[in-house]
């Protein structure tokens, strides 16, 4: 039986990877050829998909961008014994753009079978698990801070101190929550995790929950995951049937139980305290901290929560060692990020590297430059990094390393670590509009400023986009942008400023006033 | 894609998660995959299972973009409004969806048969513009395609 490899990843399938499984597998059968499909994850390099790989002596040759229609020349080719074709890649782990990767956290993603959990061990899954089952929480706290992990989600708060100051809040129950809402345009690591790797995110929880002391954790993931909704429930189900999951774990005396939620449509439920409104059935508003949700999380008890990223960095952290993780990186941004490289760009994908990189060299060496023209230009325009609430970029900031100190400097965060590349087409007056727009539609409403502020900034700058009181409105914008900053509750509020200001910084010549530049002439 | 709603199918739905802890968001969750939206004719129902009133299960519907009030339209077309994707030129093809369907971002067509509706990123930034059509996603959607993609996914017209 030959092995075919298709990915279930959603970006393959929506670029025909089901039709793609449905022709092979009529062909083969045809052909009388006999094949297994496995449905792996992506490997991230998005412009190969439908990335179709044969297992042929042990080893994977891979065929992409293969669409339904060239199913019938690949069997001519015959590409189930690795025969020759325009869309032959061969083994894909020696295309440059993986080549060139520190994959710590998505070792795996591509390469396993993500419904298969013996396939997960087989790879060298549990490794961590089964050191830390014996192990004592202090001395997992210490690699943690050996490692120098912060956290991925957004705010990169070192990951240590909270598993510490969970560990040590006292109560009767404790929980693990892993935040997969993943909100961030530009971001999609953590889906890809999820689709192409879950039992490692269900292995970063255990660890968590065997840190800190908690017995029942929560995944809150969002609804426009449908096909990582399917995976991870697949996984739980295994790992409750063949005893990672559950009570007296592979005998060691501990209990650990998952259960899967989904969102429902909110960005601001991604901010911690609203996701655990959600979890608990409420209105996803943001809490006033403290108390921290280390102390009074979920229902009330310690809770230590999560993004995806950083859970599944704990995984390489406690098999080999805080202190390899903490070798890489630059300055304090320690270990890898996986970055994602979207918009206006011909090799998009997933690209994990140690921080330190610059926006540059990503663009350049595994980007490949602009995908679309405009008006015959063919060069970067701007760069929004970390997300809606992201610093937009010019081509002048692009030599800018990629790690959290030299952001803030610049007056923006990494974030998620998304990358939008664009180019000439895109407009700063119409990304500034839609900053504003985005805060009045996803604000949680507990900030005046936030809530309704937000659409006043959104008015003007409609006005701004048909010419109307130009200067006024920049500088009435620009104190809106003050107080959004000094007076919100969390960061959806407090950093609507950043693509704003950073727009009108960056590219003045579209924030001028026409009509007075006429005048004074 | 959706269930015709009825009263005591919805029950079942909402009985099935009196155990969860918290649980209202998600049977919400059961009931917006069930039916496409939230009949209001439930709220006693719920208040009464969440211990809560029927105002405060109004706030926790009202609060989340999911959860609708009014049945859906008999297609349901999701638009990518996000940056990655108006990086990749959405706005062009966005505005040949809404030609085409004869409707606006965030309305139903008034004869039911088309809604468009509006979503901040899929997760597939890289190969945008992306819609959803009755729960298929299509990348690469561009003004020229857009139009053949609804034809062949939409009943009606
Ligand atoms: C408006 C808003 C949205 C957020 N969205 C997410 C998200 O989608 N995923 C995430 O992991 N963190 C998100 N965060 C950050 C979380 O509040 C929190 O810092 C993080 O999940 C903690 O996990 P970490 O320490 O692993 O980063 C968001 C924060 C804000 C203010
Ligand atoms: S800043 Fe906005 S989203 Fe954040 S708490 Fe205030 S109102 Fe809610
Ligand atoms: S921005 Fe459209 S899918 Fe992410």
């Amino acid at each position: 039986m030959i092995k075919v490899y298709v990915p279930l990843d959603t970006t393959s399938v929506s670029l025909g990877a089901d039709e793609v499984v449905e022709e092979i597998t009529l062909l083969a059968k045809q052909n009388n050829q006999d094949i297994q499909i496995i449905r792996n994850g992506s490997w991230g390099l998005f412009w190969l998909e439908t990335l179709v790989e044969v297992e042929v002596n042990g080893e994977r040759i891979a065929y992409g961008p293969v669409k339904e229609k060239d199913v019938a020349g690949l069997f001519d080719a015959d590409f189930l014994n690795g025969g020759e074709h325009p869309l032959r890649v061969g083994d894909i782990t020696k295309v440059p753009y993986l080549a060139k990767q520190t994959r710590l956290c998505f070792k795996r993603v591509g390469l396993v079978d993500p419904m298969d959990i013996d396939d997960y061990i087989k790879h060298g899954g549990f490794t961590a698990l089964k050191k830390a089952l014996f192990a004592s929480p202090e001395s997992l706290i210490k690699e943690m801070e050996h490692s120098g992990l912060r956290g991925r989600g957004g705010a990169a708060f070192p990951s240590y101190l909270k598993l510490q100051a969970t560990k040590d809040a006292v109560d009767d129950e404790k929980f693990v929550v892993c935040n997969f809402d993943e909100g961030d345009s530009g971001t999609f690591s953590d889906r890809m995790m999820g689709e192409g790797d879950p039992f490692m995110i269900l292995e970063g929880m255990f660890l968590t929950a065997l840190a800190v002391g908690a017995n029942e954790g929560y995944i809150y993931l969002r609804s426009e995951y449908p096909i990582a909704r399917k995976v991870l429930n697949n996984a739980i189900n295994l790992a409750r049937k063949t005893g990672w999951l559950g009570k007296n774990i592979q005998n060691s005396g501990k209990d650990f139980d998952i259960h899967l939620r989904v969102g429902a449509g909110s960005y601001v439920c991604g901010e911690e305290t609203a996701l655990l409104n959600s979890l608990e059935g409420k209105r996803g508003t943001v809490r006033v901290k403290p108390p921290f949700p280390v102390h009074k999380g979920l229902f009330g008890k310690p809770t230590a929560l999560f993004n995806v990223i950083s859970l599944v960095s704990m995984v390489p952290i406690i098999e080999n060692g805080g202190k390899a993780y903490g070798r890489l990186g630059y300055d304090r941004s320690r270990g890898t990020c996986p970055f994602q490289l979207s918009g206006n760009i011909k090799y998009g994908g997933l690209v994990e590297l140690p921080f330190g990189i610059t926006v540059r060299d990503i663009i350049d060496d595994f980007g490949g430059g602009l995908a679309f023209s405009f008006d015959g230009a063919r060069d970067v325009k701007l760069v929004q990094i970390g997300g809606p609430l992201g610093y937009h970029m010019s081509k002048n900031d692009l030599d800018n390393p990629l790690d959290y100190e030299h952001f803030k400097t610049l007056g923006g965060h990494i974030g998620h670590g998304g990358i939008i590349v664009m180019g000439h087409d895109a407009s700063a007056k119409e990304l500034a509009h839609f900053a504003f727009d985005f805060c009045a539609l996803e604000s949680c409403g507990t900030c005046t400023p936030c809530r309704i502020g937000s659409r006043r900034g959104a008015e003007m700058m409609e006005q701004i986009i048909s010419g109307e009181s130009v200067n006024e409105n920049i500088i009435l914008i620009k104190e809106l942008c003050d107080t959004l900053t000094q007076t919100s509750l969390c960061a959806l509020g407090g950093i609507t400023a950043v693509p704003v200001l950073s727009l009108i910084k960056n590219f003045p010549n579209e924030f001028e006033d026409r009509y007075n530049k006429y005048v004074r002439r | 894609m959706f269930k015709e709603y009825d009263f005591d199918t919805a029950l079942k739905v909402i009985e099935k998660n009196t155990h969860l802890r918290g649980g209202l968001v998600e049977t919400l969750r059961n009931l917006a995959d069930t039916f496409g939206y939230i009949n209001e004719e439930l709220y006693p129902a719920l208040a009464n299972t969440f211990s809560q009133s029927e105002a405060g299960v109004l706030g926790v519907v009202s609060f989340y973009h999911d959860f609708k009030t009014k049945p859906r339209a008999k297609n349901v077309v999701k638009v990518c409004m996000a940056e990655g994707c108006y990086a990749r030129k959405s706005k062009n093809m966005i505005k040949v969806l809404c030609d085409t369907l004869e409707t606006d971002i965030g309305e139903k067509r008034e004869d039911g048969e088309f809604e468009i509706e509006e979503v901040f990123c899929l997760g597939n930034c890289a190969v945008g513009p992306n819609i959803v059509v009755n729960d298929k996603l299509y990348a690469e959607v561009t003004s020229d395609n857009v139009k053949s993609i609804i034809n062949k996914n939409c009943k009606g017209k």
